[in-house]
């Protein structure tokens, strides 16, 4: 189901400068998204997610800086004409033509994402006139068609956000960065603060929407055991580096990072026996100074001497069929814990 | 058959909820419902859920009885004594025993403040007498926030969200309460770090013999946490009972649409790529999201697969099951057999 690669993320690293230190919020970390899939990327607060993308689409201002990588971007639009594009080295008119049109993005809190002064309809239709030729009345069916697709009555085109509900409000995030067909499209915690019905919801439409429209999705969330459902593949960050990267199968199943482990065992599940759950005890490392070797050490039960050593490279878990499930930990067996 | 709790089985009675109800006047001739006739009692060492979607009316329960709503009929008796919340002497006393601990860590402690002020104060007012730093100190161990000293110096934005809500739980025992009122305690930390806080209000609800009120929309995380749940819808509650049996065996209908919402790990990918919902009640699956309640019959009609006639008319009253559950559904005996037939 999954074709070429549409974005390819290689090494990308990303700093925040501050006095007491560069804060290493992105280190090295490399990402694929094909077209047609989704990939879910878990990670902790602070463990440099978002930054990643926000990166990869150069959305972050000073004291962030990209120190290194590329991001290249493939979209069918552009193969055409130009073959693909690198982000960070586009210039400022280019890249505002790219972004929203090929590679759009459903802001987390969606609550407050959107301008409290206009109504559905321009809040819709305003993408669609910077970058699609549309007459006035286009623009109206479009954004109408765009409701009927997220599952919002027309009349609601009127309505400004503070009478829609919660669940309504994320709804037109999703219609808006649908608006000009984009080729990729981001979502940043896009159902944390609603309630499981209206996620459940939510995330039946993404994926039929998917199905129909045939864009790649790149979910960004820390409750993994909504990726498990939802996503192809899952990349597990922590600490500004990848962790373990597989399909859903292979990650909750055969496990091969002890942070996965760890957070596979961090939610109660409401089918099958009770489970003696265990959580990760302990925070997430300072990012300003690591200590070499795996950041995980300080967490991890499994942590020995020779871990404070190790690079942090992905590497191919050695019992697995599927080159690309791979981990950064060396040293502990894939399997799910006792 | 009378209902009896299985939280009884924990320890005395705490506080009961008598017939509770709240009504908002939004305007002439438009009066919201929040709470409609809702009893339950909380008992010492026991954790009872109440669990719904926003909306349902479980965080107006929980603000009537924690005192900050006024009740529109109905009584609140705390150890035995129906209560009444008419000084701000009276409303002191109550305090003392009944505290609440807030959703948001980020915004229910006060910014410039530091950890020390914002425990001091409930010490000056509630423990006359005491000694301040060392009851300080005390509250901080019990909270797991060692060193003790070095976490009272800091301001809220030197700590994460879960040392935070830490502090939001010490904030709420330095009243020495018998009853702990957590309103969605762990919804906006991160999922790796909910499981060691439930773990600490399980901790402490046993060694100070707590009665604890648990609001949450995770039905299953009120699975692994709760006693007894209780499920709110519009205002009332739909069916209660022991925590393993309601979220095994749910009977009503909206009970079941919890359940089968919530993410299903053990059923990998399979039931978003397919459209369907988890595991048993398919046949509420393509229900949306509410779109408002029904304001005549069973307010869960209008989404309800199995409404008729006699559901869009009258209310169903919240009848016995067995012992220990009841639920308000006038099918409840099909809702039941569906559950079985498809899992």
């Amino acid at each position: 189901m999954t074709g070429e690669p549409v974005l390819e993320i290689s090494d990308l690293s990303v700093v925040y400068r501050t006095p007491t230190g560069d804060v290493r919020a992105v280190d090295r970390v490399n990402l694929t998204l094909h077209r047609g899939e989704v990939i879910g990327l878990c990670g902790e607060s602070g463990s440099g997610k978002s930054t990643l993308v926000y990166g990869a689409n150069r959305l972050l201002r000073p004291p962030a800086l990209i120190t290194g990588g590329s991001v290249r971007y493939s979209g069918r639009r552009l193969t055409e004409e130009a073959g693909s594009a690198e982000l960070l080295r586009l210039r400022a008119h280019e890249l505002r033509r790219l972004r929203w049109r090929e590679i759009s993005i459903v802001f987390q809190s969606a609550m407050n994402a959107l301008n409290p002064v206009l109504n559905v309809a321009d809040q819709l239709t305003d993408a669609m006139y910077a970058h699609l030729q549309l007459s006035r009345a286009e623009a109206k069916e479009k954004a109408a068609t765009l409701l009927d697709l997220v599952g919002i009555p027309r009349s609601r085109l009127r309505a400004y956000p503070h009478e829609l509900s919660g669940g309504m409000r994320q709804r037109v995030m999703i219609a808006m960065a649908l608006a000009t067909d984009p080729e990729v499209v981001i979502m940043d915690e896009p159902t944390t603060a609603l309630d499981v019905v209206v996620q459940r919801d939510i995330l039946t439409q993404i994926v039929e929407l998917k199905e129909q429209l045939g864009f790649a999705v790149l979910f960004i969330t820390h409750d993994l055991s909504l990726l498990l459902e939802l996503a192809d593949r899952i990349a597990v960050m922590y600490a500004g580096q990848l962790m373990e990267s597989g399909t859903a199968e292979e990650i909750l199943r055969e496990p091969a990072h002890p942070y996965t482990k760890g957070l596979l065992n961090s939610f109660p599940s409401l089918r099958g026996p009770r489970r003696e759950l265990a959580g990760i005890p302990g925070s997430p490392p300072d990012l300003r100074n690591l200590p070499p070797g795996c950041p995980f050490v300080p967490r991890c039960s499994y942590a020995t001497d020779a871990c404070k050593e190790i690079d942090m490279s992905l590497k191919p878990v050695t019992s697995s069929a599927d080159p690309s499930h791979v981990t950064a930990c060396p040293f502990v067996q894939p399997g799910v814990l006792a | 058959m009378t209902l009896t709790s299985v939280a009884a089985a924990q320890g005395e009675l705490a506080v009961e909820a008598v017939s509770m109800s709240k009504d908002f006047r939004l305007g002439r001739n438009n009066t919201l419902h929040a709470v409609r006739d809702v009893s339950f009692n909380l008992y010492r060492g026991a954790v009872v859920a109440l669990v719904g979607e926003s909306g349902s009316g479980k965080s107006t329960a929980a603000r009537l009885l924690a005192g900050q709503e006024r009740l529109t009929s109905g009584t609140i008796k705390l150890d035995g004594t129906p209560i009444s919340i008419s000084t701000r002497r009276s409303f002191r006393q109550y305090k003392s025993q009944v505290q609440y601990v807030f959703q948001d860590p980020f915004s229910s402690l006060n910014p410039v403040h530091t950890v020390r002020y914002t425990l001091e104060r409930p010490i000056r007012l509630h423990q006359p007498g005491a000694d301040v730093g060392a009851a300080a100190d005390a509250l901080m161990e019990q909270v797991r926030l060692t060193p003790a000293r070095q976490f009272l110096a800091k301001y809220p934005h030197e700590l994460s969200g879960g040392q935070r809500q830490r502090v939001a739980f010490a904030r709420a025992l330095a009243a020495k309460p018998s009853v702990l009122l957590a309103d969605e305690p762990v919804s906006m930390l991160d999922v790796s770090i909910r499981l060691e806080m439930l773990a600490l209000l399980n901790d402490l609800r046993t060694r100070l013999r707590l009665a604890l009120l648990y609001i949450t929309h995770d039905i299953a995380s009120a699975r692994y946490f709760a006693d007894e749940i209780l499920v709110m819808y519009a205002g009332q509650i739909v069916e209660r009972g022991p925590a393993e049996e309601i979220t095994q065996q749910p009977k009503h209908p909206y009970t079941q649409l919890l359940v089968s919402s919530a993410p299903d790990p053990d059923h990998l990918g399979s039931t978003l790529r397919t459209g369907g919902t988890g595991a048993g009640a398919q046949r509420v699956q393509r229900v949306k999201a509410a779109e408002g309640f029904a304001t005549q019959g069973c307010p869960f009609s209008p989404r309800c697969p199995l409404a008729d006639e006699r559901c869009r008319e009258e209310n169903p009253a919240l009848l016995p099951l067995s012992d220990t559950r009841a639920a308000a559904c006038w099918h409840v005996d099909e809702a039941g057999e569906g559950i079985r037939a498809n899992s």
